[in-house]
């Protein structure tokens, strides 16, 4: 079994917050629960850079890619730091590690491409959304000093995406086009289960803890991928519509386009 | 929706616009409709501005990848390696021998116990997860 376990580091960064016993049990959990996503997200962006790297990208856009992983390292502990903070101990049951996908069936470019949609155009969009309003919503202090600093890095990761997309326009000929749009329906697929696991209405909700109400940040989901993400990709020349009406029923989009 | 979300929402959509070799496509409707917290959000523009600005300069980096040629290099993928090594990961059973506290492994719930995991929580999704592969 392995545990992932950031207490050192975790303390030395531990913020003062004040909190009843009850919010310290919600909010105990809800961080934890992000120091482990958080902290399982830094060899996704390592095998990333190495993906990149492979497909020939330049050296400073890998290095740059390599330093993301730090940060989801560091979003962990921060994350863990608010757990310490809490009262708790920032160690949880790891996630287990999984290679990132190769995509073998198309060439380099393309299967980075698929991978940076996966992690960047959707993912890390829908979190930049999430921390946002949530960042919004808590007072001035400590943890919302946290969450800026968090946020911002997921403005990065969202972007190395966006920005990837609208560079290598000229490289997406109309079959890559019709390809990404089919991954796209497994990959928004894959996104609305994860969100949803994870968002749950009907919880307690303190903002001023990070503690969110699980039900609007669904709505917030899905509209941040309905009202953002799907007309953005559209705008790229990606199906993205078509795709996410598919999300439930991908195999069908892949036999369809076959 | 709220005044907060309606404002991130607004901030994940100026996040998607980005300016490539091609230049920003503004004129893409991607941005939601005016909305009654504009004020607000003008107000609060230096705070909101603070994360974006730090994310522009990060990614001056990527202005290179543009126009390089090497990438594409159309060959297959070679097989992953697998995830580095991590030192805050510990094994705790001495071994592979213990529960696996991977969400869809069956002793899951047995490494949750061992750690007093809490399943309560209800807003902590952030990640982002590994990417899916393409059904077969």
């Amino acid at each position: 079994m392995q545990l992932l376990d950031l207490r050192t580091e975790a303390r030395a960064l531990a913020p003062i917050l004040d909190a009843t016993p009850e919010a310290r049990r919600a909010a105990l959990a809800t961080w934890r629960g992000r120091m482990v996503n958080e902290h399982g997200s830094a060899p996704v962006f390592a095998a990333l850079a190495d993906q990149l790297a492979d497909a020939g990208a330049p050296a400073t856009q890998v290095e740059a890619v390599r330093a993301m992983a730090e940060e989801e390292h560091r979003h962990g502990v921060l994350c863990g730091a608010v757990v310490e903070a809490l009262g708790g101990e920032a160690r949880a049951p790891a996630l287990v590690e999984q290679p990132l996908p190769t995509h073998a069936d198309v060439d380099r470019f393309e299967a980075v491409t698929r991978n940076l949609l996966s992690v960047c155009c959707l993912s890390e969009t829908v979190a930049v959304a999430l921390i946002g309003a949530e960042r919004l919503e808590m007072p001035e202090g400590p943890l919302r000093d946290i969450l800026t600093r968090i946020l911002a890095d997921e403005v990065g990761h969202a972007r190395l995406g966006w920005r990837w997309l609208a560079d290598h326009q000229q490289r997406l000929d109309a079959e890559r086009r019709e390809r990404l749009g089919r991954y796209l329906a497994v990959a928004f697929g894959h996104l609305e289960a994860h969100e949803l696991a994870q968002l749950k209405p009907g919880g307690r909700v303190d903002p001023a803890l990070g503690i969110c109400d699980g039900g609007a940040a669904r709505a917030l989901f899905y509209a941040t991928v309905e009202t953002v993400i799907v007309p953005r990709l559209e705008a790229l020349g990606l199906p993205a519509a078509a795709a996410w009406d598919a999300r439930h029923h991908p195999e069908s989009a892949v036999n369809s386009a076959a | 929706m709220n005044p907060a979300q309606l404002r991130a929402l607004r901030a994940a959509s100026r996040v998607t616009f980005t300016l490539g070799i091609f230049g920003c496509a503004e004129d893409a409707p991607t941005a939601p409709a005016p909305d009654p917290v504009e004020a607000a959000e003008e107000a609060d523009a230096q705070v909101d501005a603070a994360p974006i600005d730090e994310a522009d300069a990060q990614h001056e980096l990527f202005v290179d990848a543009a126009t390089d040629p090497s990438l594409d290099a159309g060959a297959p993928v070679p097989a992953d390696a697998g995830p580095e090594a991590d030192g805050a990961l510990v094994d705790a059973a001495g071994g592979d021998a213990g529960p696996h506290c991977d969400l869809n492994a069956p002793d899951y719930p047995a490494c949750c116990d061992a750690v007093g995991w809490d399943f309560a929580a209800g807003c902590m999704a952030w990640g982002p997860p590994v990417p899916p592969a393409l059904l077969a």
